[in-house]
């Protein structure tokens, strides 16, 4: 299992945790098109050119390969100060 | 320094111990974000969320940046997470040099990172409902000065 974990607005779509069966090799690409079947909003709203994507605590590209343990961070648009 | 606070923030104290014992700065600039009102919205707290594992090194690698880039002597950042009632401070930068024009540059980068760049979503509370705040494409323009 991989943990997700939804922040900001994705959080009110998607619930601010879950974990995940990870197959062999599957992509955070794949990962993230599987989460958006479950929430039209949601969907929409991860498309967005601003939204990040942390692996472990590192920001990394949707191609990722995700591992068993694996802790993925979805992020909105970041929006401080 | 950066400190992340669940609970209001005492910007006089923050200022007051920020200054104290700066013998070789010239010049301190500050800035203090507020939870505005905003007329017809009618704003009544924004809630901040963070990435708890996110959010501290972010701003530590802007407070870095900030160093290497101007002669500071020192620099701070607190950022309020959670519920924050409308006038109450978000965020309160300072920063510390020999000469002002330093001081000012740094806060006012700091700023426009912690707008853009660090992991926070704001979450307007008003008397009609609640509305999650996108950054504005004047804050990235902001940003992107710095580039």
């Amino acid at each position: 299992m991989a943990k997700v974990v939804f922040y900001g607005r994705f959080a009110d779509f998607m619930g601010r945790e879950r974990d995940i069966a990870v197959g062999e090799g599957v992509r955070l690409e794949t990962m993230i098109s599987d989460l958006s079947k479950e929430n039209d909003a949601f969907a929409d709203a991860v498309k967005a050119p601003a939204v990040k994507f942390a692996v472990n605590n590192a920001v990394a590209p949707l191609s990722t390969v995700i591992k068993e343990k694996d802790e993925v961070a979805v992020l909105p648009p970041f929006s401080g100060g | 320094m950066i400190l992340l606070s669940e609970t209001p923030i005492d910007i006089g104290r923050l200022h007051a111990d920020f200054a104290s014992g700066l013998d070789d700065a010239g010049a301190i600039a500050s800035f203090v974000g507020l939870v505005r009102r905003d007329g017809a919205a009618e704003v009544e707290a924004l809630f901040l969320d963070h990435a708890p594992a996110l959010t501290k090194p972010a701003i530590e690698t802007a407070l870095e940046t900030a160093k290497a880039r101007w002669p500071l002597i020192k620099a701070l950042a607190v950022h309020r997470i959670g519920r924050v009632e409308v006038g109450d401070p978000i965020v309160f930068v300072a920063t510390a040099s020999a000469h002002r024009r330093a001081a000012f540059e740094a806060c006012d980068f700091l700023m426009d990172f912690l707008k853009t760049d660090a992991p926070f979503w704001k979450k307007q509370i008003c008397r009609s409902g609640e509305e999650w705040i996108e950054p504005r494409a004047e804050d990235y323009a902001d940003r992107d000065r710095w580039r």
